[in-house]
Protein backbone atom coordinates (compact mmCIF):
# COMPACT_ATOMS: atom_id res chain seq x y z
CA UNK A 1 0.00 0.00 0.00
CA UNK A 2 1.32 3.72 -0.88
CA UNK A 3 1.79 5.56 2.19
CA UNK A 4 -0.43 8.82 2.67
CA UNK A 5 1.73 11.78 2.28
CA UNK A 6 0.85 15.03 3.86
CA UNK A 7 0.18 17.95 1.53
CA UNK A 8 -0.35 21.46 2.54
CA UNK A 9 -3.88 21.99 1.96
CA UNK A 10 -4.37 19.07 4.40
CA UNK A 11 -1.95 20.74 6.59
CA UNK A 12 -3.62 23.94 6.75
CA UNK A 13 -6.98 22.11 7.44
CA UNK A 14 -5.50 20.07 10.55
CA UNK A 15 -4.31 23.57 11.72
CA UNK A 16 -7.72 25.05 11.80
CA UNK A 17 -8.99 21.91 13.12
CA UNK A 18 -6.49 21.98 16.54
CA UNK A 19 -9.16 21.87 19.26
CA UNK A 20 -9.57 24.91 21.51
CA UNK A 21 -7.65 25.22 24.58
CA UNK A 22 -9.83 26.76 26.98
CA UNK A 23 -8.91 29.03 30.27
CA UNK A 24 -10.76 26.56 33.08
CA UNK A 25 -10.89 29.80 34.92
CA UNK A 26 -13.82 31.78 35.78
CA UNK A 27 -13.90 35.63 34.78
CA UNK A 28 -14.12 36.53 38.21
CA UNK A 29 -11.17 34.43 39.43
CA UNK A 30 -9.30 36.15 37.08
CA UNK A 31 -10.20 39.39 37.86
CA UNK A 32 -9.86 38.97 41.23
CA UNK A 33 -5.67 38.40 40.24
CA UNK A 34 -5.48 41.22 37.64
CA UNK A 35 -6.79 43.45 39.62
CA UNK A 36 -4.62 42.52 42.98
CA UNK A 37 -1.69 43.68 40.70
CA UNK A 38 -3.06 46.82 39.28
CA UNK A 39 -5.46 47.41 41.95
CA UNK A 40 -2.73 50.47 43.38
CA UNK A 41 -2.69 52.25 40.35
CA UNK A 42 -6.15 52.67 40.58
CA UNK A 43 -6.87 53.56 43.89
CA UNK A 44 -3.53 56.02 43.67
CA UNK A 45 -4.29 59.19 45.56
CA UNK A 46 -7.93 58.38 46.25
CA UNK A 47 -8.13 56.29 49.30
CA UNK A 48 -4.69 58.03 51.19
CA UNK A 49 -5.78 61.03 53.91
CA UNK A 50 -4.78 64.18 52.20
CA UNK A 51 -2.07 64.46 54.94
CA UNK A 52 -0.64 61.23 54.20
CA UNK A 53 1.74 61.86 51.16
CA UNK A 54 4.03 64.75 53.01
CA UNK A 55 4.17 62.65 56.38
CA UNK A 56 5.01 59.99 54.23
CA UNK A 57 7.65 61.75 52.19
CA UNK A 58 8.58 63.26 55.49
CA UNK A 59 9.20 59.67 57.16
CA UNK A 60 11.00 58.83 54.09
CA UNK A 61 13.64 61.68 54.12
CA UNK A 62 13.92 60.79 58.16
CA UNK A 63 14.82 57.05 57.50
CA UNK A 64 17.13 57.74 54.04
CA UNK A 65 19.37 60.60 56.34
CA UNK A 66 19.44 58.56 59.24
CA UNK A 67 20.48 55.45 57.52
CA UNK A 68 22.40 56.41 54.04
CA UNK A 69 23.49 59.73 54.67
CA UNK A 70 26.65 58.61 56.36
CA UNK A 71 28.07 56.18 53.51
CA UNK A 72 26.95 58.62 50.96
CA UNK A 73 29.40 61.25 52.33
CA UNK A 74 31.60 58.06 52.72
CA UNK A 75 31.05 56.84 49.03
CA UNK A 76 31.12 59.91 46.83
CA UNK A 77 27.07 59.71 46.66
CA UNK A 78 27.03 56.12 45.66
CA UNK A 79 24.95 53.56 47.45
CA UNK A 80 24.98 49.93 46.57
CA UNK A 81 22.65 47.07 46.87
CA UNK A 82 25.20 44.98 48.74
CA UNK A 83 25.30 47.74 51.21
CA UNK A 84 21.62 47.82 51.41
CA UNK A 85 21.37 44.66 51.87
CA UNK A 86 24.21 44.97 54.80
CA UNK A 87 22.38 47.48 56.16
CA UNK A 88 18.79 45.57 56.01
CA UNK A 89 20.93 42.49 57.92
CA UNK A 90 21.91 44.72 60.49
CA UNK A 91 18.81 46.07 61.02
CA UNK A 92 17.01 42.80 61.75
CA UNK A 93 19.89 41.90 63.98
CA UNK A 94 19.09 44.68 66.03
CA UNK A 95 19.24 48.56 66.65
CA UNK A 96 22.51 48.45 68.42
CA UNK A 97 24.13 46.74 65.36
CA UNK A 98 22.96 49.43 62.79
CA UNK A 99 23.80 52.48 65.22
CA UNK A 100 27.45 51.02 64.70
CA UNK A 101 28.22 50.58 61.24
CA UNK A 102 31.65 51.69 61.03
CA UNK A 103 33.94 52.02 57.72
CA UNK A 104 35.09 48.70 57.67
CA UNK A 105 31.75 47.95 56.40
CA UNK A 106 32.76 49.72 52.82
CA UNK A 107 36.45 49.30 52.82
CA UNK A 108 38.49 46.44 52.36
CA UNK A 109 40.80 43.85 54.39
CA UNK A 110 43.83 43.98 52.42
CA UNK A 111 45.88 46.92 50.58
CA UNK A 112 42.41 49.05 50.31
CA UNK A 113 42.01 49.06 53.80
CA UNK A 114 41.03 52.15 54.26
CA UNK A 115 39.41 53.02 50.73
CA UNK A 116 35.61 52.82 50.81
CA UNK A 117 34.23 51.34 47.82
CA UNK A 118 31.31 51.51 45.99
CA UNK A 119 30.31 48.11 45.66
CA UNK A 120 27.93 46.93 42.59
CA UNK A 121 26.73 43.71 43.58
CA UNK A 122 25.08 40.54 41.39
CA UNK A 123 21.06 40.59 41.95
CA UNK A 124 19.40 37.52 43.27
CA UNK A 125 16.43 37.24 41.08
CA UNK A 126 14.19 36.50 44.63
CA UNK A 127 15.18 40.20 45.08
CA UNK A 128 12.66 41.26 42.41
CA UNK A 129 9.75 39.21 43.70
CA UNK A 130 7.42 40.02 46.31
CA UNK A 131 8.13 44.27 46.84
CA UNK A 132 5.01 44.79 45.38
CA UNK A 133 6.06 46.38 41.95
CA UNK A 134 7.55 43.66 39.49
CA UNK A 135 10.93 44.55 38.76
CA UNK A 136 13.23 43.27 35.97
CA UNK A 137 17.06 43.45 35.13
CA UNK A 138 19.21 44.34 32.29
CA UNK A 139 22.87 44.08 31.75
CA UNK A 140 24.79 46.47 29.58
CA UNK A 141 28.42 46.37 28.27
CA UNK A 142 30.55 49.12 28.73
CA UNK A 143 34.89 49.52 28.38
CA UNK A 144 36.69 50.22 31.18
CA UNK A 145 38.83 53.65 30.88
CA UNK A 146 41.44 51.88 29.04
CA UNK A 147 39.62 49.38 26.83
CA UNK A 148 41.26 46.24 27.81
CA UNK A 149 37.92 45.35 29.14
CA UNK A 150 34.25 44.97 28.90
CA UNK A 151 32.59 46.05 32.46
CA UNK A 152 28.83 44.41 32.33
CA UNK A 153 26.73 46.79 33.90
CA UNK A 154 23.30 45.46 35.62
CA UNK A 155 20.12 48.30 36.03
CA UNK A 156 17.20 47.48 38.07
CA UNK A 157 14.41 47.85 35.89
CA UNK A 158 10.23 47.93 35.22
CA UNK A 159 9.20 44.87 32.92
CA UNK A 160 9.42 45.44 29.52
CA UNK A 161 11.38 43.74 26.31
CA UNK A 162 14.62 43.25 26.84
CA UNK A 163 16.13 45.34 24.02
CA UNK A 164 14.13 48.25 24.64
CA UNK A 165 15.43 47.71 28.15
CA UNK A 166 18.81 48.02 26.70
CA UNK A 167 18.22 50.87 24.54
CA UNK A 168 16.75 52.91 27.59
CA UNK A 169 19.87 52.42 29.90
CA UNK A 170 22.35 52.93 26.83
CA UNK A 171 21.29 56.31 27.07
CA UNK A 172 20.50 56.94 30.08
CA UNK A 173 23.45 55.71 32.02
CA UNK A 174 26.80 57.67 32.24
CA UNK A 175 29.41 55.68 32.09
CA UNK A 176 31.74 58.15 32.94
CA UNK A 177 29.76 58.66 36.88
CA UNK A 178 31.35 54.77 37.37
CA UNK A 179 34.73 55.40 36.41
CA UNK A 180 34.22 53.56 32.73
CA UNK A 181 34.52 54.65 29.24
CA UNK A 182 31.58 54.37 26.58
CA UNK A 183 29.58 51.82 25.22
CA UNK A 184 29.62 51.09 21.18
CA UNK A 185 26.39 50.34 21.48
CA UNK A 186 25.67 54.07 22.29
CA UNK A 187 26.28 54.82 18.95
CA UNK A 188 24.36 52.51 17.31
CA UNK A 189 20.48 51.53 16.01
CA UNK A 190 19.55 48.64 18.09
CA UNK A 191 16.86 46.43 17.00
CA UNK A 192 15.81 42.60 17.59
CA UNK A 193 13.60 40.03 15.52
CA UNK A 194 13.47 36.60 17.47
CA UNK A 195 16.79 35.40 18.99
CA UNK A 196 18.54 37.98 16.14
CA UNK A 197 19.77 41.59 17.24
CA UNK A 198 20.32 44.10 13.98
CA UNK A 199 22.88 46.43 15.16
CA UNK A 200 23.13 49.57 12.34
CA UNK A 201 26.42 51.46 13.25
CA UNK A 202 27.18 55.06 10.80
CA UNK A 203 29.97 54.02 9.15
CA UNK A 204 33.76 54.31 10.50
CA UNK A 205 31.77 54.73 14.13
CA UNK A 206 33.71 50.94 15.46
CA UNK A 207 37.62 52.29 16.62
CA UNK A 208 40.20 49.76 16.26
CA UNK A 209 41.02 49.19 20.31
CA UNK A 210 37.14 48.49 20.68
CA UNK A 211 36.89 45.93 18.22
CA UNK A 212 38.59 42.96 20.07
CA UNK A 213 36.26 43.61 22.81
CA UNK A 214 32.99 43.73 20.55
CA UNK A 215 32.36 39.70 21.04
CA UNK A 216 32.29 39.94 24.94
CA UNK A 217 30.93 43.20 24.89
CA UNK A 218 27.88 41.95 22.99
CA UNK A 219 27.20 38.61 24.52
CA UNK A 220 27.58 40.20 27.87
CA UNK A 221 24.76 42.98 27.08
CA UNK A 222 22.38 40.23 24.80
CA UNK A 223 23.46 36.55 25.54
CA UNK A 224 24.21 37.21 29.49
CA UNK A 225 22.11 33.98 30.87
CA UNK A 226 23.72 31.24 29.37
CA UNK A 227 21.33 31.21 26.12
CA UNK A 228 23.42 31.92 22.27
CA UNK A 229 22.47 34.89 20.52
CA UNK A 230 23.24 36.23 17.18
CA UNK A 231 23.86 40.14 15.89
CA UNK A 232 23.87 40.82 12.75
CA UNK A 233 25.61 44.16 11.51
CA UNK A 234 24.23 46.81 8.99
CA UNK A 235 25.93 49.87 8.03
CA UNK A 236 23.50 52.67 7.89
CA UNK A 237 21.08 50.44 6.76
CA UNK A 238 22.94 48.35 4.88
CA UNK A 239 23.89 44.35 5.22
CA UNK A 240 27.20 44.18 6.93
CA UNK A 241 29.75 46.30 8.72
CA UNK A 242 33.92 46.97 7.67
CA UNK A 243 35.39 46.65 10.84
CA UNK A 244 38.84 48.32 11.30
CA UNK A 245 41.21 45.27 11.87
CA UNK A 246 38.47 42.11 10.57
CA UNK A 247 36.83 43.62 7.75
CA UNK A 248 33.61 42.84 6.49
CA UNK A 249 31.25 41.64 8.84
CA UNK A 250 27.40 40.45 8.73
CA UNK A 251 27.18 38.53 11.62
CA UNK A 252 28.36 37.12 15.31
CA UNK A 253 26.74 34.24 16.85
CA UNK A 254 27.20 35.14 20.52
CA UNK A 255 27.59 32.83 24.02
CA UNK A 256 28.94 33.26 27.42
CA UNK A 257 31.57 30.69 27.94
CA UNK A 258 31.95 30.00 32.07
CA UNK A 259 34.66 31.92 33.00
CA UNK A 260 36.32 32.80 36.93
CA UNK A 261 35.62 36.31 38.52
CA UNK A 262 38.06 38.83 39.41
CA UNK A 263 37.53 41.99 40.73
CA UNK A 264 37.78 45.36 38.56
CA UNK A 265 38.31 48.73 40.58
CA UNK A 266 37.63 51.89 38.33
CA UNK A 267 39.45 54.93 38.49
CA UNK A 268 36.39 56.37 40.72
CA UNK A 269 35.80 54.22 43.70
CA UNK A 270 33.42 51.87 41.96
CA UNK A 271 33.76 48.40 42.33
CA UNK A 272 33.06 45.87 39.55
CA UNK A 273 33.24 41.69 39.35
CA UNK A 274 34.52 40.98 36.10
CA UNK A 275 35.02 37.50 34.49
CA UNK A 276 38.01 36.83 32.32
CA UNK A 277 35.75 36.18 29.14
CA UNK A 278 35.66 40.34 29.31
CA UNK A 279 38.91 40.37 28.17
CA UNK A 280 38.62 38.97 25.09
CA UNK A 281 39.45 35.52 25.99
CA UNK A 282 38.24 32.88 23.37
CA UNK A 283 36.55 29.69 25.00
CA UNK A 284 39.23 27.65 24.51
CA UNK A 285 41.57 29.58 26.97
CA UNK A 286 39.43 29.85 29.92
CA UNK A 287 39.21 26.86 32.27
CA UNK A 288 36.40 24.45 31.24
CA UNK A 289 34.99 23.69 34.70
CA UNK A 290 33.83 25.51 37.59
CA UNK A 291 36.96 23.67 39.52
CA UNK A 292 39.46 24.22 37.56
CA UNK A 293 38.16 28.47 37.38
CA UNK A 294 38.15 28.50 41.18
CA UNK A 295 42.03 27.79 40.84
CA UNK A 296 43.13 30.36 39.20
CA UNK A 297 40.68 33.42 40.65
CA UNK A 298 43.73 33.59 43.54
CA UNK A 299 46.07 35.11 41.28
CA UNK A 300 46.36 38.38 39.32
CA UNK A 301 45.38 38.48 35.69
CA UNK A 302 46.46 41.57 34.11
CA UNK A 303 44.11 43.75 32.42
CA UNK A 304 43.50 45.72 36.05
CA UNK A 305 41.70 42.23 37.26
CA UNK A 306 42.58 41.14 40.63
CA UNK A 307 42.07 38.02 42.81
CA UNK A 308 39.03 37.70 45.44
CA UNK A 309 40.17 34.63 46.68
CA UNK A 310 42.71 34.00 49.15
CA UNK A 311 45.95 33.13 47.77
CA UNK A 312 46.67 29.08 47.96
CA UNK A 313 43.82 28.35 49.68
CA UNK A 314 41.57 24.99 47.86
CA UNK A 315 38.28 25.23 47.36
CA UNK A 316 35.94 21.79 47.39
CA UNK A 317 33.48 21.43 44.85
CA UNK A 318 31.23 18.74 44.61
CA UNK A 319 28.60 18.77 42.20
CA UNK A 320 25.00 17.85 43.08
CA UNK A 321 23.35 17.93 40.02
CA UNK A 322 23.69 19.29 36.23
CA UNK A 323 22.59 22.53 38.03
CA UNK A 324 23.23 22.74 41.62
CA UNK A 325 26.71 22.19 43.27
CA UNK A 326 28.62 22.26 46.67
CA UNK A 327 31.01 24.47 47.40
CA UNK A 328 33.38 23.96 50.56
CA UNK A 329 35.65 26.59 52.28
CA UNK A 330 38.63 25.60 53.33
CA UNK A 331 39.21 25.16 57.19
CA UNK A 332 41.49 28.37 57.51
CA UNK A 333 38.91 30.85 55.69
CA UNK A 334 37.04 33.11 57.83
CA UNK A 335 34.58 34.95 56.53
CA UNK A 336 32.69 38.23 58.00
CA UNK A 337 29.04 39.02 57.54
CA UNK A 338 30.12 43.02 57.64
CA UNK A 339 33.14 42.71 55.10
CA UNK A 340 32.59 44.10 51.54
CA UNK A 341 35.71 42.45 50.42
CA UNK A 342 34.14 38.82 52.11
CA UNK A 343 30.74 39.58 50.40
CA UNK A 344 32.94 40.56 47.27
CA UNK A 345 34.59 36.96 47.29
CA UNK A 346 30.95 35.22 47.62
CA UNK A 347 29.54 37.37 44.65
CA UNK A 348 32.84 36.59 42.29
CA UNK A 349 32.21 32.65 43.37
CA UNK A 350 28.67 32.50 42.61
CA UNK A 351 29.06 34.46 39.61
CA UNK A 352 31.91 31.95 38.93
CA UNK A 353 29.37 28.91 39.62
CA UNK A 354 26.56 30.43 37.57
CA UNK A 355 28.67 30.76 34.52
CA UNK A 356 29.31 27.37 34.61
CA UNK A 357 25.50 26.42 34.22
CA UNK A 358 24.96 26.05 37.94
CA UNK A 359 21.49 27.78 39.38
CA UNK A 360 21.67 26.48 42.95
CA UNK A 361 25.23 26.72 45.14
CA UNK A 362 25.69 25.33 48.31
CA UNK A 363 28.34 26.49 50.29
CA UNK A 364 30.11 24.17 53.18
CA UNK A 365 32.16 25.16 55.84
CA UNK A 366 31.92 28.73 55.58
CA UNK A 367 31.29 29.25 59.54
CA UNK A 368 28.78 31.99 59.04
CA UNK A 369 25.25 32.30 58.53
CA UNK A 370 24.51 35.15 56.40
CA UNK A 371 26.92 37.71 54.60
CA UNK A 372 24.97 40.76 52.33
CA UNK A 373 21.82 39.36 51.25
CA UNK A 374 22.98 35.32 51.49
CA UNK A 375 21.91 33.01 53.78
CA UNK A 376 25.15 30.81 53.76
CA UNK A 377 23.24 27.89 55.62
CA UNK A 378 21.02 27.39 52.65
CA UNK A 379 21.44 27.25 48.55
CA UNK A 380 21.57 30.31 47.18
CA UNK A 381 20.08 30.19 43.62
CA UNK A 382 18.84 32.91 41.04
CA UNK A 383 22.00 34.82 40.75
CA UNK A 384 21.87 36.86 37.96
CA UNK A 385 22.54 40.42 36.58
CA UNK A 386 26.22 41.81 37.20
CA UNK A 387 27.40 44.79 38.92
CA UNK A 388 24.01 46.24 39.61
CA UNK A 389 24.32 50.14 39.20
CA UNK A 390 21.41 52.08 41.31
CA UNK A 391 20.92 55.53 39.60
CA UNK A 392 21.09 58.38 42.46
CA UNK B 1 -11.28 49.30 35.41
CA UNK B 2 -14.08 46.43 35.88
CA UNK B 3 -15.85 47.63 33.31
CA UNK B 4 -12.61 47.60 30.82
CA UNK B 5 -11.26 44.01 31.88
CA UNK B 6 -15.37 42.83 31.19
CA UNK B 7 -15.36 43.65 27.88
CA UNK B 8 -11.72 42.79 27.08
CA UNK B 9 -12.33 39.61 28.55
CA UNK B 10 -15.69 39.06 26.72
CA UNK B 11 -14.48 40.04 23.22
CA UNK B 12 -10.98 38.60 23.77
CA UNK B 13 -10.01 36.23 26.74
CA UNK B 14 -10.60 33.08 24.51
CA UNK B 15 -8.18 33.91 21.57
CA UNK B 16 -6.04 35.57 23.41
CA UNK B 17 -5.76 32.51 26.00
CA UNK B 18 -5.53 29.75 23.06
CA UNK B 19 -3.05 32.28 21.45
CA UNK B 20 -0.27 32.17 24.67
CA UNK B 21 -1.06 28.19 25.19
CA UNK B 22 -0.29 27.18 21.44
CA UNK B 23 2.85 29.31 22.01
CA UNK B 24 4.11 27.75 25.57
CA UNK B 25 2.37 24.33 25.35
CA UNK B 26 1.38 24.35 29.07
CA UNK B 27 -2.21 25.41 30.38
CA UNK B 28 -0.80 26.36 33.93
CA UNK B 29 2.21 28.86 32.03
CA UNK B 30 -0.65 30.39 29.76
CA UNK B 31 -3.32 31.05 32.73
CA UNK B 32 -0.48 33.28 34.13
CA UNK B 33 0.65 34.61 30.75
CA UNK B 34 -2.75 35.59 30.22
CA UNK B 35 -3.23 37.57 33.46
CA UNK B 36 0.51 39.17 32.75
CA UNK B 37 -1.71 40.51 29.39
CA UNK B 38 -4.18 41.69 31.23
CA UNK B 39 -2.20 43.69 34.18
CA UNK B 40 -0.09 44.95 31.04
CA UNK B 41 -2.72 46.06 29.11
CA UNK B 42 -5.61 47.92 31.70
CA UNK B 43 -1.69 49.39 32.91
CA UNK B 44 -1.26 51.12 29.60
CA UNK B 45 -4.63 51.43 28.68
CA UNK B 46 -5.28 54.79 29.26
CA UNK B 47 -2.35 55.63 26.81
CA UNK B 48 -3.50 53.38 24.27
CA UNK B 49 -3.27 55.55 21.18
CA UNK B 50 -5.37 53.63 18.74
CA UNK B 51 -2.43 53.62 16.01
CA UNK B 52 -3.20 49.99 15.43
CA UNK B 53 -6.58 48.33 16.43
CA UNK B 54 -7.41 47.17 19.83
CA UNK B 55 -6.99 43.51 18.61
CA UNK B 56 -3.72 43.49 17.11
CA UNK B 57 -2.39 45.54 20.14
CA UNK B 58 -3.81 42.82 22.46
CA UNK B 59 -2.20 40.26 20.35
CA UNK B 60 0.97 42.28 20.64
CA UNK B 61 1.28 42.56 24.13
CA UNK B 62 0.63 38.66 24.65
CA UNK B 63 3.14 37.67 21.81
CA UNK B 64 5.57 39.84 23.82
CA UNK B 65 4.71 38.09 26.75
CA UNK B 66 5.04 34.65 25.60
CA UNK B 67 7.88 35.52 24.28
CA UNK B 68 9.91 36.77 27.05
CA UNK B 69 8.28 33.81 28.85
CA UNK B 70 10.49 31.66 26.38
CA UNK B 71 13.53 33.17 27.08
CA UNK B 72 13.13 33.38 30.78
CA UNK B 73 12.62 29.61 30.39
CA UNK B 74 16.09 29.44 28.08
CA UNK B 75 17.85 31.20 30.94
CA UNK B 76 16.61 29.11 33.82
CA UNK B 77 17.20 25.91 32.23
CA UNK B 78 20.99 26.41 32.00
CA UNK B 79 21.19 22.30 31.68
CA UNK B 80 20.50 23.08 27.70
CA UNK B 81 22.87 25.15 27.79
CA UNK B 82 24.83 23.46 24.86
CA UNK B 83 21.45 24.08 22.68
CA UNK B 84 20.11 27.68 21.20
CA UNK B 85 17.19 28.90 22.47
CA UNK B 86 14.64 27.08 20.02
CA UNK B 87 16.34 23.87 20.85
CA UNK B 88 16.26 23.99 24.46
CA UNK B 89 12.59 24.84 24.07
CA UNK B 90 11.63 21.98 22.25
CA UNK B 91 12.84 19.57 25.26
CA UNK B 92 11.52 21.71 27.94
CA UNK B 93 7.98 21.31 25.77
CA UNK B 94 8.18 17.78 25.38
CA UNK B 95 8.40 17.51 28.93
CA UNK B 96 4.43 18.84 29.24
CA UNK B 97 1.55 16.21 28.79
CA UNK B 98 -0.47 17.31 25.47
CA UNK B 99 -3.55 18.84 26.61
CA UNK B 100 -6.49 16.50 27.43
CA UNK B 101 -8.81 18.24 24.25
CA UNK B 102 -6.22 16.80 21.80
CA UNK B 103 -5.57 13.33 23.58
CA UNK B 104 -8.97 12.12 22.05
CA UNK B 105 -7.95 13.92 18.75
CA UNK B 106 -6.26 11.12 15.71
CA UNK B 107 -2.64 10.66 15.91
CA UNK B 108 -2.49 12.92 13.23
CA UNK B 109 -3.62 15.79 15.49
CA UNK B 110 -1.21 14.73 17.95
CA UNK B 111 1.39 14.55 15.30
CA UNK B 112 0.84 18.12 14.23
CA UNK B 113 0.82 19.86 17.38
CA UNK B 114 4.50 18.16 17.73
CA UNK B 115 5.58 18.88 14.93
CA UNK B 116 4.53 22.68 15.28
CA UNK B 117 7.25 22.89 17.81
CA UNK B 118 10.15 22.17 15.79
CA UNK B 119 9.34 25.55 13.52
CA UNK B 120 10.70 28.61 13.86
CA UNK B 121 9.10 30.84 16.68
CA UNK B 122 8.95 33.68 13.83
CA UNK B 123 6.52 30.39 12.12
CA UNK B 124 5.10 29.37 14.95
CA UNK B 125 3.90 32.40 15.99
CA UNK B 126 2.38 32.51 11.97
CA UNK B 127 1.01 29.43 11.84
CA UNK B 128 -0.97 30.17 15.29
CA UNK B 129 -1.99 33.60 14.32
CA UNK B 130 -3.21 32.99 11.09
CA UNK B 131 -4.74 29.10 11.44
CA UNK B 132 -5.36 28.88 14.88
CA UNK B 133 -6.73 32.35 15.65
CA UNK B 134 -8.04 32.84 12.29
CA UNK B 135 -6.15 35.96 11.48
CA UNK B 136 -6.13 37.75 8.35
CA UNK B 137 -2.21 38.45 6.72
CA UNK B 138 -2.76 42.11 7.28
CA UNK B 139 -3.70 41.45 11.34
CA UNK B 140 -0.58 38.85 11.71
CA UNK B 141 1.75 41.58 10.04
CA UNK B 142 0.69 44.09 12.72
CA UNK B 143 0.76 41.77 15.63
CA UNK B 144 4.31 41.22 14.83
CA UNK B 145 5.02 44.22 13.34
CA UNK B 146 6.56 42.79 9.91
CA UNK B 147 5.39 43.44 6.40
CA UNK B 148 2.01 41.56 4.78
CA UNK B 149 4.78 39.92 2.61
CA UNK B 150 7.17 38.55 5.31
CA UNK B 151 4.22 36.96 6.84
CA UNK B 152 3.20 35.35 3.70
CA UNK B 153 6.70 34.14 3.07
CA UNK B 154 6.98 32.57 6.68
CA UNK B 155 3.65 31.01 6.33
CA UNK B 156 4.70 29.37 3.29
CA UNK B 157 8.15 28.24 4.90
CA UNK B 158 6.29 26.95 7.86
CA UNK B 159 4.11 24.72 6.22
CA UNK B 160 6.63 23.03 4.11
CA UNK B 161 8.74 22.47 7.15
CA UNK B 162 5.36 21.18 8.73
CA UNK B 163 5.21 18.99 5.36
CA UNK B 164 8.83 17.65 5.46
CA UNK B 165 8.70 16.73 9.23
CA UNK B 166 5.26 15.17 9.25
CA UNK B 167 5.82 12.91 5.85
CA UNK B 168 8.80 11.38 8.30
CA UNK B 169 5.61 10.35 11.11
CA UNK B 170 4.52 6.93 10.11
CA UNK B 171 0.99 5.34 10.65
CA UNK B 172 -0.91 8.31 8.98
CA UNK B 173 -3.02 6.20 6.43
CA UNK B 174 -5.77 4.56 8.25
CA UNK B 175 -7.22 7.78 9.63
CA UNK B 176 -6.36 9.57 6.74
CA UNK B 177 -8.42 7.34 4.82
CA UNK B 178 -11.20 7.60 7.75
CA UNK B 179 -11.28 11.54 7.75
CA UNK B 180 -9.43 13.91 9.45
CA UNK B 181 -11.22 13.68 13.17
Amino acid sequence: MEPIKWNDEKIEQHLKSLPPIKDRRSKQELYLKVQAKVHYKDNKGKRLPTWSLPALATACALVIFGVFVPDLMKNGGKMEQSKIAIEADKGSKGMDAASTATDEEVSLKSENKAVPVAYHGPIQESSLDGVGVDQDWVTVGYLDEQAQLVIPVSFVTEPNHYLDKVNEHVKKFDPAKAGLSGSPLQRAKITEEEETVFIDWPAGSIYEAEESLLKPLMALTFANENQKYKVVFRTDGKEGYEFPRTGPLNYLDLEVPGAPHFRYDAPTTDAFIVSLFSAGLEDDELPGELKGALEVMDEEQGYGLKPLLPKDLEFGVREITDDSVEITFPDSIELSHDDTEDLMMIDAILLTAESYGYESIMFKNANLDSIGPYQLNEPIEGITGQNVYHYQ
Amino acid sequence: MKETFDRLYDEYHHALYQFLFYMVRNRESAEDLVQEVYIRVLNAYESFEGKSSEKTWLYSIARHVAIDWLRKQSRRNKRFLIFDIKESESVLRDQDPLPEELVAKKESFKDLYKMLKRCSLDQQQVLVLRYIQSLSISETAQILSWTESKVKTTQHRAIKELRKWLDQQPGLEEELKDGTN
